[in-house]
């Protein structure tokens, strides 16, 4: 009678395992639907581009993790509204990188009814987290225009990627302002007063902008909602604006109209 | 250096493995132990560095295949070393990805017998598990994956008067990692069977 009931109890236990077999935590095993998540995305986005500037709103959201119930009420409550274009995720959507992770964060996403870009965090960098946000993402530096605005997402991360330097002169070449659009704007996980950036980087981070005229700059990664102009004192008056994690359950909406951006956080 | 170290690993392996019943061959490596059986005195060797079991193992968390040795300490404690591999050819990882797991299991409870010399043992235990690949520019995490399972035992030679008793094991392990549980706890949206995974594994041990 024992017997029986441990088969039973086995049978039960086996046929809730979706996916049997796990082969390694770092697997760089992506199907084939899920690939270049980001190209796909940046089809569709491009798809509906005017090629002149009007008026329009992007959500932002970032630090998603592994609050994947409060990212999963995000989705939800953006997916209730239609008054913006696309959504910018500033990374972070994993903590350990592993395949799971990636394929649960995937799967949330993809309810989405708009476009979304994801760029990499620090998180990402974990184990062989770079090769599967590569082959599920695409290339972490993209810069594409939209209703003649000019959108720049930067891989900025420094310590995760043992020590080695963002790659400064594609972001100097990206940031110029070389066919007239109306705006520039960057977009990476790690503002650059946090800790990962040295001194100076820091300075010529804020130069780089202040040089190319642009307003704003939106980060992740601090787990707060920050919008100050942080460098008043030293150069320039870029604004800097960090987005608050997925546990903390909002997203920003940015209006992007002729003259300038307007930005206001949302609570769910 | 570690392809030696694995090299080496594998080769007493395997010898142990072909002269398993031959125990007089190890003499180089052993010293011997006179033991008193049926009235008659018998020489047996005493094992120093040779393994206790070695396995080979399919699939939970340390790699598509994986190969291990390791010793029985105590008799509700046993520890692997295991080695494991995952590739395009094996497993379909894009980057190939080496594992280093040192796996503790626990005999739950002393043997049931189902039939004959064939018995079952239900286990439970904690396995330490790094990875390694080759192109990497970043941390690779370490990651606990506690298990529960049973090992399904045949003994071949179960005198208990001998030193050394010689059995098959074929074990089944239901695994996860310390994060997906985490996550498992944390969110409503991660169920059990997202998490939870099987793996197969066959144990030769000559004690």
């Amino acid at each position: 009678m024992k017997r029986i009931y441990f088969s039973i109890l086995l049978i039960i236990i086996l046929s809730a395992c979706k996916e049997m077999f796990d082969y390694t935590p770092y697997q760089v095993k992506v199907e084939e639907g899920d690939k270049n998540h980001n190209v796909k995305n940046l089809k569709r986005i491009k798809a509906k581009d005017a090629g002149v500037f009007k008026p329009f709103r992007i959500i932002l959201i970032g630090d998603t993790h592994t609050f994947y119930d409060d990212l999963n009420d995000i989705v939800s409550h953006i997916n209730a509204r239609d008054d913006f274009d696309f959504i910018i995720n500033l990374g972070d959507v994993t903590t350990k990188a592993t395949d799971h992770e990636f394929d649960w964060y995937l799967g949330i996403i993809k309810r989405l009814k708009k476009p979304i870009m994801t760029v990499i965090g620090n998180h990402e960098y974990l184990s062989t987290g770079p090769y599967i946000f590569k082959e599920m993402f695409g290339e972490p530096n993209v810069s594409f225009v939209y209703n003649n605005c000019k959108f720049v997402l930067f891989d900025d991360i420094i310590w995760d990627k043992v020590n080695s330097k963002p790659d400064f002169n594609w972001f100097r070449e990206s940031i110029k302002n070389d066919n007239n659009y109306t705006h520039v704007i960057p977009f990476s996980h790690i503002p650059p007063w946090d800790s990962e950036f040295s001194y100076g980087n820091e300075l010529i981070f804020n130069q780089m902008l202040y040089e190319n005229g642009i307003k704003y700059s939106f980060h992740g990664h601090l787990h707060e909602y920050i919008y100050d102009k942080r460098y008043e004192d030293i150069l320039g008056d870029v604004r800097y604006v960090v987005t608050e994690a997925g546990d903390d359950r909002s997203y920003l909406i940015v209006t992007v109209t002729e003259n300038d951006l307007e930005i206001e956080k949302v609570d769910i | 250096m570690k392809r030696i170290f694995t090299i080496t690993l594998l080769l007493i392996s395997i010898y142990t493995l072909v002269n398993g019943k031959k125990r007089d061959s190890l003499n180089y490596l052993t010293k011997t132990d006179t033991l008193i059986l049926n009235n008659e005195k018998v020489t047996v060797p005493r094992r120093a560095f040779i393994p206790d079991h070695t396995a080979v193992q399919y699939a939970g968390n340390i790699g598509f295949i994986s190969i291990g040795v390791g010793y029985n300490f105590i008799r509700w404690y046993d520890m692997t070393l295991m080695f494991g591999l995952q590739n395009e050819f094996f497993g379909g990882s894009k980057e190939s990805i080496k594992m280093i797991a040192l796996k503790n299991t626990f005999n739950l409870y002393k043997k049931v017998r189902i039939y004959r010399d064939i018995s079952l043992i239900p286990t439970a235990g904690l396995s330490v598990n790094w990875g390694y690949a080759k192109n990497t520019d970043s941390y690779m995490r370490i990651h606990l994956g506690p298990f529960i399972g049973s090992k399904i035992r045949y003994d071949i030679n179960d005198d208990k008067r001998l030193r050394f008793r010689q059995a098959v094991e074929l074990y089944f392990e239901l695994g996860t990692l310390e994060t997906y549980m985490r996550q498992w706890i944390k969110n409503d949206h991660i169920n059990a069977g997202d998490v939870l995974n099987l793996a197969i594994g066959v144990r030769f041990c000559y004690k």
